[in-house]
């Protein structure tokens, strides 16, 4: 009993490291069995940066750039370019996207910089960012944002 | 009685085979008066042929069993994640992520198959799926390209292989080139790897 287990267990061994042996990037085999079989290998890797993203929409799809009427102001601010009181159904959303976790929070701190008037300063505001979706790849949050004022900076972060 | 009919019939049957042996001989001697006066001799040849089957799929060596196994990176620019840019390869055999591949067998249709253990993972539950990595198929030393069977993500897909020569005799090979399709925004991470998170494709042949 204890021969043919050792048996059985060395016909395993020798099995797995014949097919362990016959895969390799070439394979050469000849012989009478029918059919006769080779196999070879390859490996693959990707590599995937982590990627944090945040802009303003709406944009245009062609330049990437902020639709008219609104203009976009360094750090992220979105002012209307005519100067005009702002549309609320059209107030631009900041829209943050990443691929290497769930964004949980994020801060929209906003200014008063009308065009033409003297800057005013407001307390920042913390807007709490929902997750829209829970889809494993890609974590895209859309806040809207709504301006009192005609300025906005939005931060987001990854835990 | 019967036994000795027997063993007559058994030595003309020799005496019979013996004939032709002793008419193709590999000397002869010939004399007389006719003209011309000629005298052959004969040489047999026998030219023995394996059966063989021959794959190669990156760093192989001719004709011979090689134990390297290439592996093919691709590192995607963050710029780039998700954008539709097609991401070229670094390995191979040709670099570039380029490799030659080539099928040679001498007994008939050749079936040729590629096969992996699913999508290619980070170890962390992402996938990406096989079908975004595109193969570039162009020729190398034979008029036709070898073909490339699809990759599927935890499946095996098979074709067979025309041949070249005669109704058994199949010589192909090929330049595959691997690039990664990047068409969707994946979670970060290293997918795959030398025989790790599915990143490996088995290649196989199987003639009759």
């Amino acid at each position: 009993m204890q021969k043919g287990t050792t048996l059985a267990i060395s016909l395993v061994l020798a099995a797995s490291a014949l097919a362990e042996s016959a895969y390799a990037a070439s394979h050469f085999e000849t012989g009478d069995e029918a059919p006769l079989a080779a196999s070879v290998r390859l490996n693959f890797t990707i590599l995937i940066p982590e990627i944090l993203t945040l802009r303003i929409d709406p944009r245009d799809a062609a330049t990437n750039a902020l639709q008219s009427p609104w203009a976009l102001r360094v750090p992220a601010m979105a002012v209307r370019a005519d100067g005009l009181e702002p549309d609320p159904t059209t107030l631009p959303r900041a829209v943050a996207s990443s691929n290497a976790g769930t964004l949980a929070t994020g801060a929209a701190a906003a200014e008063s910089v009308q065009l033409g008037e003297s800057a005013q300063a407001n307390p920042p505001e913390q807007v709490s960012l929902a997750q829209p979706d829970d889809r494993p790849l890609l974590r895209s949050i859309e806040p809207t944002v709504s301006l009192d004022t005609h300025s906005a900076a939005f931060l987001v972060a990854l835990p | 009685m019967k036994k000795e009919t027997l063993s007559r019939v058994v030595f003309c049957l020799a005496g019979l085979t013996m004939l032709p042996a002793t008419a193709h001989a590999e000397s002869r001697f010939v004399t007389g008066t006719s003209s011309p006066l000629t005298a052959t001799a004969n040489l047999d040849f026998t030219i023995t042929i394996p059966k063989f089957v021959y794959l190669r799929v990156g760093t192989g060596t001719s004709m011979a069993t090689s134990t390297t196994v290439d592996n093919l990176v691709y590192t995607v620019p963050a710029a780039n994640v998700g954008d539709g840019t097609a991401i070229s390869g670094t390995g191979g055999d040709l670099t570039g992520g380029q490799v030659t591949a080539r099928v040679m067998g001498n007994n008939g249709t050749i079936a040729f198959s590629s096969s992996t253990l699913g999508a290619m993972s980070n170890g962390a539950g992402d996938t990406i799926s096989w079908s975004q990595m595109n193969v570039g198929v162009t020729t190398n030393t034979s008029a036709t390209a070898l073909s490339h069977p699809s990759l599927v993500d935890g499946s095996t897909t098979s074709i067979n292989l025309p041949t070249t020569s005669g109704t058994k005799v199949t010589n192909l090979d090929a330049r595959w080139t691997f690039t990664y399709r990047n068409d969707n925004v994946v979670a970060a991470g290293t997918y795959g790897g030398v025989n790790a998170n599915n990143g490996r494709v088995t290649y196989g042949v199987s003639m009759p």
